[in-house]
């Protein structure tokens, strides 16, 4: 029997997903396990196996053409056999998105599809249901693989551990409507996700900056402190400044979980536990390495996942669970001697902290004598739909008291 | 016949009739779920043959069943107690006036189903041939039930088994609203027994002598492994099918309609010697002492439990 | 161990129980067959059988246990269920045979009306201890009124039990089983699995009636399947653990009343149910077990209820018809597809 290959669901945002490259052409034969086609989406482009060995009969999407998760990409099965069934029957979707992507306006059309998506009677088993209660998971967001597309226990299970399937209801389509839908034409993917990305971002928020200088003298002392006590006993510790301020901000995102949040489709979620996105530069990009769970880590096991995912980023080794799911961002341009800039929030978050290059200036002290003040620039985009100044002030003040009394760091 | 038996069977006439009478005027009270058919009238038949019967002996009955519960010896106090659907009921109140049955006494039934008990007595006929036990089975029922299919069945089958089995047909000359002499292709019940190789006998149902002594030859011939006997017993309901049957299929002509059997076998008793008038009065006096002291017991016994609705069904 | 068909299994069983108690009896049209025949008789007064059953499967018990025990009666349902449930009422352990369900017409008042519910009319006083041994199922070309599959109508009275064997060994303890029971029980025998083989132990035994036998454990779908159909469910689970789809197996064994707590606890597991009955597709087992899961497990299902049933039409005579009519493997490979679509 044929077996259909989709467009699988690399992380939790992800809707739809580019073909990159053909690996095997029609007619080849392939093993299950075989790399079939590679696939790109925004930070990550991954080889695609077969499910199953047989023949590879058709290429349902070209190179080059995206499809949203879940459309069929192949289809194998034995030589000869008869495909049109199954591509008629299962690529409804598909066809949705080419007409998506080739409307640089999108048409009423697409809103109305997406309305008679969402408007229809979603098919649910009530094992499933009764899942998805438990787990408040909303079955909307959620695509059905059983009998008649009914969601099932699977598809509950793979939502569970990969997110959802769909991101867009009709509720709230700002985006869709707003954000053309060929930005990033041309480039090579990992830019076209950025381009898309950056734009979404920019078109569904309201970004507003504000910035504040923390006098780094004792974090700096403190940092020294810590490493000379742990010489020789911890030398995989580096105990950068990067890490300090990530421990900061994971407090102080405690203390104001207000900014731990997400907004998306209408819907303002605060999160209670800490993903760290860690903003990393690579030489052809960026990405978001995400540090999961942040506020159950010390110090030193902070300093160990921050190391560890911007390695596997450069080495390009990042799973897709690990580039997306953060609620919250840090990026630091102290490397290039920057002081302040203005961030752009991470899709859907409602704060990015950024980090400027550390400032010297001279200072009088208490007693009156004249001292090196050492202080780090930060730069706090919030997403002033959801939130006003003086709520990001607040918690941009909580971080530079973190930061000015490190040793709070360690409660 | 002897004196002992006679005074039995006026004994059991009068409690059948002051039963069934009481039970009529309750009934008319609206203390008695669903129906009950009366079996005033047909006195002599049920006593005539049970005059015979031990325990150990079975009978199968009818839709009118009461007269041959009382007859074969069921408990009256929880015949009139499963009548009006009370827990201390011979069926714990879950089967009414027509599944009165006392399996322990012999009677496996009344029955809901007319003709339903051709083979229920047939087989356990069955049971006494094939235990080689020294009793006999009786089976009653109605001139409507003779034109049932299993009437040939059952009949056919007793017969061919040689089973002790005796057919008692109560032939009240009415099968619901239907004459007998519309419904049947014979004029009589009886002339359809040589067919099925056995003696078939019509006799006069409303005299208790006459059914007595058809009874005693068939018991004897069943006992000797002869067979079966179908005893047609011409005789006549004094009331309707059912209480509240306007009765307009009935005419001042009807055979049987103004004898009385109890009065008859009164008199009869009497002129005979086995009874004496002091005697007669003190049994009906008793009579209908021990019928109100059922009713008494019945309406003091509570409803069924909830819970005995799903009792009994498996053993 | 040894291997007996399944007609043998019954008649060993039958044999056993008469043997073991004098008050149990064979009973029915041709159960010996030549009743009368004065050349039937043997030299040493045994009785030959003209019949042994129209099956041949009672061969032998009468020149065993005589006519006395082994009874002929005349072509006549009605007449000597009837009886059945009158010696049955009194005492004796009858075994009335039906030749083909498909006469119940003819004998459905004396099981139903009489048999079943005495007990309960007369306040828990009568024991009807009677097995009703039936013929059911198609296969075998015999048409629309010796062919069908009427057990699960049995099963819609309450006291009545029904069973239906799918093995020989299964076949032995339940009709031993059945002959004990103080109720009435149907025993439903599928003509066309009479010869397939199966081990069958010598001694006596029984197989307790109510309780299913899971005879294939899986994880992903349960198949619950009655008599003939337990070996198509299982040609099933093979052909789908091809598919990496672990089916469960489920034989229903008891009909009436059935074993809601395997069923339910295997749905429970699997969170997807077929049920394979050769009924007519409408108020049959299946769609009873149905109803109760949905009802009771409804929280665990995880795909709709399936039942492989046959048409809604008379059993066909015609040899391709009749195949077409009977649930095989392939109709519940095509049902099963719906519920797998997401396992494979």
């Amino acid at each position: 029997m044929a077996e259909n290959i989709v467009m699988p669901k690399l992380g939790m945002t992800m809707t739809e997903g580019t073909v990159e490259e053909w690996l095997k052409e029609e007619g080849d034969q392939v093993e299950k396990g075989d790399g079939i086609f590679t696939i790109s989406s925004e930070k990550l482009t991954q080889e695609v196996e077969a499910t199953s060995s047989g023949t590879l009969l058709k290429q349902v999407i070209a190179a080059g053409d995206t499809a949203t998760v879940g459309a069929t990409i192949a289809i194998i099965g034995e030589e000869g056999e008869d495909v049109k069934e199954k591509v008629s029957m299962e690529d409804a979707p598909e066809e949705m998105s080419e007409q998506k992507e080739n409307d640089s306006v999108p048409s009423p059309k697409i809103v109305e599809d997406h309305q008679e998506v969402s408007g229809e009677r979603i098919f649910i088993t009530p094992l499933a249901r009764k899942m998805a209660k438990e787990k408040e998971l909303d079955i909307n967001r959620i695509k059905g693989t059983g009998g008649n597309n009914r969601i099932t226990k699977q598809d509950i299970i793979r939502v569970e551990q990969y997110g959802y399937d769909i991101e867009i209801s009709m509720k709230e389509d700002v985006t869709e409507r707003v954000v053309p839908s060929n930005i990033g034409a041309g480039l090579p993917s990992m830019r076209k996700a950025i381009a898309q990305n950056m734009m979404k971002s920019l078109h569904s928020t309201a970004q507003l900056t504000l910035h504040r200088k923390a006098r780094a003298n004792e974090l700096i002392a403190f940092q020294q402190e810590l490493r000379e006590l742990l010489q020789g006993e911890a030398e995989d510790l580096k105990l950068t400044i990067t890490t300090f301020i990530t421990k900061a901000v994971v407090l102080a995102l405690k203390d104001f979980p207000k900014i731990n949040a997400t907004y998306q489709n209408g819907e303002l979620l605060e999160h209670e536990d800490v993903h760290v996105g860690i903003a990393t530069s690579l030489s052809d990009g960026l990405l978001v390495p995400v540090i999961e769970n942040a506020q159950y880590k010390s110090i030193g096991e902070l300093d160990k996942a921050i190391r560890d995912v911007s390695w596997k980023a450069r080495q390009g080794e990042l799973t897709s669970n690990l580039l997306s799911g953060s609620t919250f961002t840090i990026t630091n341009m102290g490397a290039t001697g920057i002081e302040y800039f203005t961030p752009i929030l991470n899709v859907n978050e409602v704060g990015i902290l950024g980090v400027g290059a550390f400032q010297e200036s001279l200072i009088l002290s208490q007693e009156g004598q004249v001292e090196k003040q050492q202080s780090i620039p930060f730069s706090l985009t919030f997403d002033h739909q959801v939130l006003d100044g003086a709520d990001a002030a607040e918690f941009l003040t909580l971080i530079v008291r973190y930061i000015e009394k490190p040793s709070l760091l360690l409660i | 016949m002897n004196k002992e038996k006679a005074l039995w069977i006026y004994e059991k006439m009068n409690e059948i009739r002051y039963f069934e009478e009481h039970v009529r005027v309750i009934f008319g009270k609206g203390e008695i779920p669903g129906f009950v058919h009366l079996y005033v009238g047909e006195e002599a038949v049920a006593t005539g043959v049970m005059a015979h019967l031990t325990d150990a002996d079975y009978i199968t009955s009818t839709h009118r069943g009461h007269g041959h519960a009382i007859a074969k010896g069921c408990d009256i106090n929880r015949m009139m107690a499963e009548i009006m659907g009370r827990k201390d009921g011979l069926g714990r109140g879950k089967g009414g006036s027509m599944h009165v049955a006392d399996v322990e006494k012999g009677m496996l039934g009344a029955n809901g189903i007319v003709g339903g008990g051709f083979g229920i007595a047939a087989g356990a006929a069955l049971t006494i041939k094939t235990l080689q036990q020294d009793r006999v089975a009786v089976c009653f029922f109605g001139d409507g039930a003779s034109n049932e299919g299993v009437f040939h069945e059952g009949l056919n089958l007793a017969s061919i088994l040689k089973l002790p089995v005796i057919f008692i047909c109560e032939n009240n000359q009415f099968g619901e609203g239907t004459p007998f002499s519309y419904a049947s292709a014979s004029e009589t019940v009886a002339e359809r027994a040589p067919m099925y190789n056995m003696p078939g006998i019509r006799i006069d149902g409303m005299n208790v002598m006459e059914v007595y002594e058809a009874t005693e030859k068939a018991i004897e011939r069943a006992k000797a492994g002869e067979g079966p006997s179908l005893i047609e017993c011409d005789t006549y309901r004094k009331y309707g099918h059912f209480e509240g049957d306007e009765q307009k299929y009935k005419s001042e002509s009807d055979r049987n309609k103004d004898r009385d059997p109890i009065v008859e076998f009164r008199e009869k008793g009497i002129e005979a010697g086995w009874i004496t008038e002091e005697e007669a009065d003190a049994i009906e006096k008793a009579a209908e002492n021990t019928v109100k002291e059922a009713v008494e017991f019945a309406e003091n016994s509570p409803l069924p439990d909830i819970d005995s609705l799903y009792e009994d069904v498996f053993a | 161990m040894r291997e007996l068909t399944f007609m043998n299994a019954i008649r060993e069983a039958m044999d056993m129980a008469m043997d073991k108690d004098g008050k149990v009896i064979l009973i029915g049209t041709d159960v010996a067959g030549g009743a009368d025949v004065d050349h039937l008789v043997q030299d040493d007064g045994r009785h030959d059988d003209a019949f042994g059953g129209v099956f041949g499967l009672s061969k032998g018990l009468v020149g065993k246990y005589g006519r006395e025990r082994v009874i002929d009666t005349p072509i006549a349902e009605h007449g000597y269920f009837s009886a059945a449930v009158g010696a049955a009422a009194t005492g004796l352990r009858p075994i009335a045979e039906l030749m083909f369900n498909d006469f119940i017409g003819f004998a459905l008042d004396p099981i139903f009306n009489q048999g079943a519910k005495m007990r309960y009319m007369f306040g828990g006083k009568a024991k009807i201890p009677m097995t009703v041994r039936t013929v059911h199922g198609a296969g075998v070309g015999a048409a629309a009124q010796h062919s069908q599959t009427l057990y699960g109508m049995f099963g819609a009275f309450p006291g009545i039990k029904v069973v239906v064997p799918s093995n020989p060994y299964d076949a032995k303890g339940l009709m031993l089983a059945a002959i004990e029971e103080d109720n009435v029980v149907v025993f439903s025998e599928d003509k066309a699995i009479y010869g397939i083989k199966g081990e069958v132990p010598e001694e006596y035994y029984t197989v307790e009636i109510g309780k299913a036998n899971i005879v294939r454990e899986g994880e992903d779908i349960t198949i619950v399947a009655i008599g003939k159909m337990v070996q198509v469910a299982l040609e099933v689970a093979d052909r789908l653990d091809s598919d990496n789809v672990s089916v469960e197996v489920v034989d229903l064994r008891t009909v009436a009343p059935w074993d809601q707590s395997t069923v339910l606890q295997s749905v429970q597991k699997t969170g997807r149910l077929i049920l394979i009955d050769e009924s007519n597709p409408h108020n049959n087992t299946a769609t009873d077990i149905a109803s109760v899961v949905a009802d009771k497990a409804f929280d665990y299902l995880d795909g709709p209820i399936k039942t492989v049933c046959a048409p809604n039409v008379p059993v066909p005579f015609a040899t391709n018809l009749e195949q077409a009519y009977i649930p095989n493997a392939d109709k519940v490979l095509r049902v099963a597809e719906e519920l797998i679509f997401d396992l494979k």
